[in-house]
């Protein structure tokens, strides 16, 4: 019983925080949900994943878990990549804005210039 | 000559070349355009005690990111041609005028070098697979027929320059702006142009398969992210 309360909480924390966070596309708060309940629904009935299991072809449910664990986790991986070359983006219009403020033509004294 | 032709040299830490290099493009233009991605070294007070314009990002992105500031700030300055050329010493800046020569009498808004057409002193073996690879990958993914694909010396128009937007800060850039003149119908040609490989360039760290593979995953992220 401590186990599965346990496990709920960190299963409906996982859900609080995406529905805190500002930015929710509708695709990834669908896939939030499913998770959280596949999660409580396993967590609390426990030949659920064994049917799950089979229904997919698999033969444990154990064995669903961890592949769809390793699933969730590639996927996971390229959410963050995708939102470092976006943070990226906004890194190098800052960046260009900063040398576009400054050129230094080749009339000028190159006083100014030092290392960065 | 055309006067508002403008040179976009991008460059790291290319202190013990980019005085050369700038010399080169002068030839052709008064106005050379360096943008220093960063260096830590004296890139910047060669390339303006040379006679250059400089331009310093205060962190390194890429040569894509370098390029692309460059070019906003030779479209600002009113360059109806804006030629990109590498700071290594590989490039022959006299190939820019055949290169003016050639967008006026085929009416194209972008001529790309091609080494193919022209010629590669000292390339290794290794790098000419790479390069026909990447050139197959290109017709693929863009269906432009090209003979050199990622070639540093390319001629824009102002207008095709306003057009392409390069988002890829590293090595992909080259693809991407291929992928852009097939996407936004933009007339281009080839031309000949000469590479020269020195010790120093290849030491730069140009094509290999890792890097190959590299430019692969940010095209991809990069799509995946629009």
């Amino acid at each position: 019983m401590i186990a599965e309360i346990v496990l709920s909480i960190f299963a409906v924390a996982f859900l609080a925080y995406h529905l805190a966070s500002s930015s929710r596309p509708a695709y990834l708060s669908l896939a939030v949900w499913a998770i959280t309940v596949l999660a409580l629904l396993t967590i609390w009935i426990p030949d659920f994943s064994t049917t799950l299991a089979h229904w997919m072809g698999i033969g444990r449910g154990a064995d669903m878990i961890i592949y769809l664990w390793m699933a969730v986790s590639l996927l996971l991986f390229l959410f963050v990549r995708i939102s470092l070359f976006r943070l990226e983006e906004k890194l190098t219009q800052l960046t260009r804005r900063i040398a576009l403020a400054s050129p230094l033509s080749p009339d000028k004294s190159a006083s100014t210039l030092k290392l960065l | 000559m055309t006067q508002s032709l403008f040179i976009v040299i991008p460059a790291f830490n290319e202190g013990g070349v980019i005085a050369t290099a700038v010399k080169d493009a002068l030839s052709q233009t008064p106005t050379v355009i360096v943008v220093d991605d960063g260096s830590v070294d004296n890139t910047a007070l060669a390339a303006h005690s040379s006679g250059a314009w400089v331009l310093r990002h205060p962190v390194n992105l890429g040569q894509g990111a370098a390029l692309q500031t460059g070019i906003d700030f030779a479209i600002q300055q009113g360059a109806s041609h804006v030629a990109t050329f590498d700071a290594d010493g590989q490039h022959d800046a006299r190939d820019i005028q055949l290169m003016i020569e050639q967008m006026a009498h085929r009416g194209v808004d972008v001529i790309l070098g091609s080494r193919f057409l022209g010629s590669s002193i000292n390339m290794s073996t290794h790098r000419r697979w790479l390069l026909m690879c990447a050139t197959l990958f290109t017709r693929i993914t863009t269906g432009l027929r090209l003979t050199d694909t990622h070639n540093g010396l390319r001629l824009f128009s102002r207008e095709a320059a306003t057009k392409i937007r390069i988002c890829q800060n590293r090595m992909a850039h080259a693809s991407e702006i291929l992928s852009e003149i097939a996407r936004l119908g933009i007339s281009y040609a080839e031309a000949p142009v000469t590479i020269r490989y020195t010790e120093y360039s290849r030491t730069k760290g140009q094509q290999s398969a890792r890097g190959s593979l590299r430019i692969i995953k940010d095209l991809l992220i990069g799509a995946l992210s629009r």
